[in-house]
């Protein structure tokens, strides 16, 4: 099973999807749809290659291209792609999707081939042990129930649980579902009414739903989410300074990997990088700098610099007011 | 010169590019080491092509500075799948797979010798015989074409389509939306998204790591030894040193770090008797050996020892087997319950008392206490005493804080 294979090429991509569903296209067209749909140069071999004495898989007619092909074609699953849809159907968020009889029949449609992976293969060692309960049928139903009404830009009425244990109730309009592979949890990102002058994005943990009700009430496109997303971005990213010892450079750029970022080495030794985040991954964002301990130095921006120091001062002032652990500098400084 | 190919023969050389250009971001071509300028300048064409909506670049004194700006919050899919599509191939290659499958959904079953001539008669295109028959036995042994022999005659005929299935079973679709972007070997996942011609626009992902997706070959041939119970030479490369090694093992499990973005294979060293784990992004081959007797009973021992493992060290720097650590925290009861909430979800079974009011304590023992010390520094601002058998540990602390606080402070 071959995953580096050319049946999965971009280019087979692009002339599939050219073919299926249309026998004729004009060059203009074609040349549009390449561009939108392959890589960047891929227009510069793929149009002769379709539109002279190339590949044969069109005709020129009257200023068209008429496909040779059927509107029909498909491409049947590889035996990798059987043996990937068995594995996650082993993973406990399948049932969110998928009734056990279900699993069952589709699984008899791949008795041929054995599951990619089991989820006894992987271990996420620090993963958090508070995950959502995906069995449990009234979850089910409200992630059921978000998904149609994202489906069809439907407005939901939910009852929501806060942090602080109080009720609220909403309209909202379901954008995205948000899986967090570290917390093992969904969220949902709405906004909360659209016709608010400035809506905002709102993130719902749904263990926390208590009740949800379509309001039967559309709207025909939905908010660009990733302007909102964007839009809740502080203006000025937190700028820190990574001393590359002890691996920290490709430490620090692994674990923010997953952050909007820009690097740069300063000086031999030391490299500035800008990461962009919002006021709902500050703390997570702030202790995960901590964890890298002198190697990382925030310098900006004020207010997160302002939060760092606040919490070494408090730090300090612990333990300093314990009488068994004067904090003498000399005692560390020739450990290594 | 050769001419420029946005298409590549094979993945290595350009996964450690992409690999490189992703995780750091920051590479000028003269930092760009073992490499001629002339491959510098290929691969960064061909990322650029491939990726070409995430490509920014800046000017630096040393030159210009390509990086891969990405979000991942914001985004549908896996941008790095990209690299996975872009394998070279034969005009013949491309010819075949349209004209064999189109005409076997037209002609249901026929012979290797029919789809040939049918291929002239249909599509006005001439192919060798045995060039199809190749082709059709490619495609039968990948699972998109079934083979069976009628008397003298061997019979091709294509396999159902997928949206058989996704009709009768719509959730299906959605629950690969969601797979495709963060499961292991999501790409898989994605291509059959491609196949079928849908999209994700249902699901985001936070905390996802892009890069994994780069060592997802090396990650299948590892499963099959896995499955197999067989043991795997392999062959890294240091992430700091650039030392190549080889070392032979039973390959057990792939440990993931939600956090920090790295995964290791932890497999059984035979002939220390021990256990350990390599990076997965440092190995560049695995070489499947022979069947491991005894596996079963490894990995029943590596599953018992698991539970002890903070991180994936299975063995500490002190003479104990198991080094305690006991933290004993300030948290206010009245407006930090969430700090004993990290505890209990982040702390792996670890035990939490109320010694008194707002001061808890938190205690484990671990193999190797020293990979807490990330951990342990999150709670910087609350943390009253750190206790450990590990004489190193708290020292470690102590020096990091103090340097932090000089750090902010002093300078």
């Amino acid at each position: 099973m071959e995953l580096f294979s050319e049946i999965y090429n971009c280019y087979f991509q692009v002339i599939k999807s050219l073919i299926e569903k249309k026998n004729y296209i004009s060059e203009e067209e074609l040349n549009y749809r390449i561009k939108n749909s392959g890589f960047e140069e891929s227009i510069l071999y793929l149009l002769p290659k379709l539109t002279e004495n190339g590949w044969g898989f069109y005709e020129k007619q009257e200023g068209f291209l008429y496909s040779k092909l059927s509107t029909d074609f498909y491409v049947p699953l590889t035996n990798l792609q059987k043996s990937y849809l068995k594995a996650i159907l082993l993973d406990d968020k399948i049932t969110l999707f998928l009734s056990d009889m279900e699993i069952e029949n589709i699984n008899t449609a791949f008795a041929d081939v054995e599951p990619l992976y089991q989820p006894d293969d992987f271990y996420y060692y620090d993963k958090f042990s508070d995950g959502d309960d995906y069995k449990n049928p009234v979850y089910r139903k409200h992630f059921q129930t978000i998904i149609a009404a994202i489906k069809k830009h439907e407005y939901l009425d939910i009852l929501y649980e806060s942090r602080h244990n109080h009720r609220v109730h909403h309209y909202y309009l379901p954008c995205r579902l948000e899986y967090s592979i570290k917390n093992d949890c969904f969220r949902l990102l709405a906004v909360e009414s659209h016709i608010q002058r400035a809506p905002k994005i709102e993130i719902l943990n749904l263990s926390r739903i208590q009740e949800i009700t379509p309001c039967n009430k559309t709207i025909k496109k939905l908010p660009d989410i990733n302007h909102f997303l964007q839009r809740s971005y502080y203006k000025e990213s937190v700028k820190v300074l990574i001393k590359n010892q002890r691996n920290a450079l490709e430490r620090a750029m692994l674990q923010f990997a997953n952050y909007e970022k820009n690097t740069r080495k300063i000086d031999g030794n030391t490299y500035e990088c800008l990461i962009y985040y919002n006021k709902k991954v500050e703390t997570e964002l702030l202790i995960e700098i901590l964890s890298f301990g002198p190697m990382m130095k925030v310098v900006g921006n004020d207010s997160f610099l302002k939060l760092v120091k606040e919490r070494l001062k408090r730090q300090f002032m612990l333990i300093n007011n314990l009488p068994s652990k004067e904090f003498d500098t000399k005692d560390f400084e020739s450990v290594d | 010169m050769s001419e420029f190919k946005e298409l590549m023969k094979t993945f290595s050389k350009s996964r450690e590019y992409v690999r490189d250009f992703f995780v750091y971001g920051f590479k000028t071509r003269e930092e760009f080491s073992g490499w001629s300028s002339r491959t510098y300048d290929n691969e960064r064409r061909r990322l650029e092509s491939w990726l070409s909506e995430y490509v920014k670049q800046d000017y630096t004194k040393k030159g210009k500075n390509i990086y891969l700006s990405i979000d991942s919050n914001l985004l549908d899919t896996n941008p790095l799948y990209q690299v996975w599509k872009a394998k070279s191939f034969t005009d013949n290659d491309i010819m075949l797979h349209f004209y064999i499958l189109d005409y076997l959904q037209k002609f249901k079953e026929r012979t290797a010798d029919e789809i040939t001539d049918g291929i002239l008669t249909e599509y006005d295109m001439v192919f060798e015989l045995q060039m199809v028959r190749r082709k059709c036995n490619e495609y039968t042994k990948d699972g998109m074409l079934t083979k069976k022999k009628s008397g003298k005659q061997v019979l091709y005929k294509i396999n159902p389509p997928f949206q058989e299935i996704l009709c009768k079973y719509p959730g299906l679709e959605d629950a690969i939306k969601l797979f495709q972007i963060f499961s292991p070997l999501g790409i898989v996942g994605n291509t059959i998204m491609e196949n079928t011609s849908f999209k994700n626009d249902i699901f985001r992902i936070k905390h996802n790591f892009f890069a994994y997706t780069l060592e997802d070959e090396i990650l299948i041939s590892i499963l099959q030894a896995i499955h197999e119970e067989k043991t795997v030479l392999i062959t890294s490369k240091s992430t700091r040193s650039e030392n190549i090694r080889q070392i032979e093992g039973v390959p057990l499990k792939i440990f993931v770090s939600t956090r920090t973005g790295r995964r290791f294979l932890c497999l059984y060293i035979t002939n220390k008797k021990r256990f350990s784990s390599i990076r997965m992004d440092a190995i560049k081959k695995v070489q499947i050996k022979g069947n491991y007797s005894n596996y079963r009973k490894i990995k029943e021992g590596f599953e018992r020892n698991k539970a002890s493992a903070w991180g994936i060290s299975f063995q500490g720097s002190s003479a104990v087997r198991l080094e305690h650590l006991k933290l004993t925290l300030h948290i206010d009861e009245d407006s930090d319950l969430y700090i004993l909430n990290r505890l209990k979800r982040e702390g792996k079974g670890g035990t939490i008392r109320r010694i008194a009011k707002n001061t808890f304590t938190y205690e484990i023992d671990v193999y190797d206490a020293n990979e807490m010390l990330p951990w342990i520094r999150t709670f910087i601002g609350r943390l009253l005493d750190i206790e450990s058998n590990n004489k190193r540990l708290n020292t470690f602390f102590q020096r990091d804080f103090l340097a932090m606080y000089k750090m902010y402070f002093e300078e």
